[in-house]
């Protein structure tokens, strides 16, 4: 199974979305990833046209949340900091920005999320688990749940919404929680939770 | 396999029968007797051995809780009632003056529980509003390098309950 790398277009000109979506098949045979747009707001790099006030304050706010963000815009004097691409844009220099990312985001689960959360994605205790305190990349937590990745990015943005976790660049490892999730009581506890949840 | 258990604590008042009562599949046993100290003006009676609860998942398959009495005067009953269980949950009342002192009492006393097994934090009496407030229970177990679930529950509300289980029994996984 290839991996996936989401890209997100945020106040991206429309002329300009269509060279990312053209050159998606040549990035994906150049890097062997599969390479695709995605209109959430939570994927492995974000695009963002800088050259308005939004623009700028878009580009902030995902860096904040820890994703790799692309500026475009028209001078570099525009551009406070990290990668950029220069208007106008040409296809050649999507491909060698995109090709050359070190794209490795880790989530860690900083705090436990509320029900609001747990209720709305599928297997959020097991991603809980796999999250909690310890900093996992996105590949790494959807092969340990065997779940399906977009339930895994659900997940993942719910619980950015509500402040219970980071997302940075750093490798996979471990945190100050322990080991990584085990089987211990895990048959007693399925059937516990079955039937907790068959009444509530 | 010996008896499997889960133990709730927490300061008098703070909701353990009530939690208990929200998901035990038989009305809570209690050894609930009269108040006569401070605590009469917040509740009529309470704990005074400990309470009990039982999930029954299948006809050879039973899962107890106990409750243990708030007050630190009954704290021998502690130790007895936490023998052998597989995990913990503290209820802490975030209106009281100090409760992440009170926490402590209870991660202090229950310590090798907590080492064996591993323990979920349930706030009450939490307004949706404050709940940037278990930030300072996550500092404050963070300086004691214990690392757990710590939610905001409503112990009247069985899906509060259950997602506190639910968020011990992942935790326990581990």
């Amino acid at each position: 199974m290839a991996i996936v790398r989401t890209i997100i277009l945020k106040e991206v000109r429309q002329s300009d979305q269509v060279i990312f979506s053209n050159v998606l098949p040549v990035l994906s045979s150049r890097t062997n990833l599969q390479w695709e747009i995605v209109s959430d707001d939570f994927g492995d790099v974000a695009i963002v046209d800088s050259d308005t006030m939004l623009g700028r304050l878009v580009a902030d706010g995902f860096e904040k949340k820890g994703i790799k963000t692309i500026r475009i815009a028209t001078k570099v004097d525009d551009v406070n900091s990290g990668a950029w691409l220069r208007k106008p844009i040409r296809p050649a220099d999507v491909i060698k920005h995109l090709a050359s990312l070190k794209l490795t985001h880790v989530a860690t689960l900083v705090r436990w999320p509320g029900k609001d959360v747990i209720q709305a994605c599928l297997g959020s205790s097991r991603l809980c688990s796999i999250f909690f305190r310890r900093s996992i990349s996105i590949e790494k937590a959807t092969e340990i749940s065997r779940l399906p990745r977009d339930q895994v990015l659900l997940f993942i943005e719910k619980c950015i919404e509500s402040n219970c976790m980071k997302i940075s660049n750093e490798k996979d490892g471990s945190y100050p929680g322990g080991s990584m999730p085990g089987t211990k009581n895990t048959s007693l506890f399925s059937r516990l939770r079955r039937k907790l949840y068959s009444r509530s | 396999m010996g008896e499997l258990k889960f133990v709730i604590t927490g300061t008098a008042g703070v909701g353990k029968t009530t939690a208990i009562a929200a998901i035990s599949d038989i009305p809570p046993i209690t050894t609930d007797e009269a108040t006569t100290d401070e605590l009469s003006k917040v509740k009529s009676t309470t704990t005074t051995a400990f309470d009990f609860g039982e999930i029954i998942i299948d006809e050879e398959t039973t899962v107890r809780l106990y409750g243990t009495p708030g007050q630190e005067r009954f704290r021998h009953m502690w130790e007895i009632v936490a023998t052998g269980a597989l995990g913990l949950i503290v209820l802490v009342d975030n209106s009281r003056p100090d409760p992440i002192d009170d926490l402590e009492i209870y991660f202090d006393n229950f310590s090798d529980l907590i080492k064996k097994t591993g323990v979920a934090v349930g706030v009450t009496r939490l307004a949706p509003d404050q709940e940037t407030e278990l930030e300072k229970y996550y500092e404050r177990l963070a300086a004691k390098d214990i690392y757990c679930p710590v939610m905001a529950v409503d112990p009247r509300e069985k899906d509060d309950v259950v997602s506190l289980m639910d968020a011990l029994m992942t935790f326990l996984e581990n």
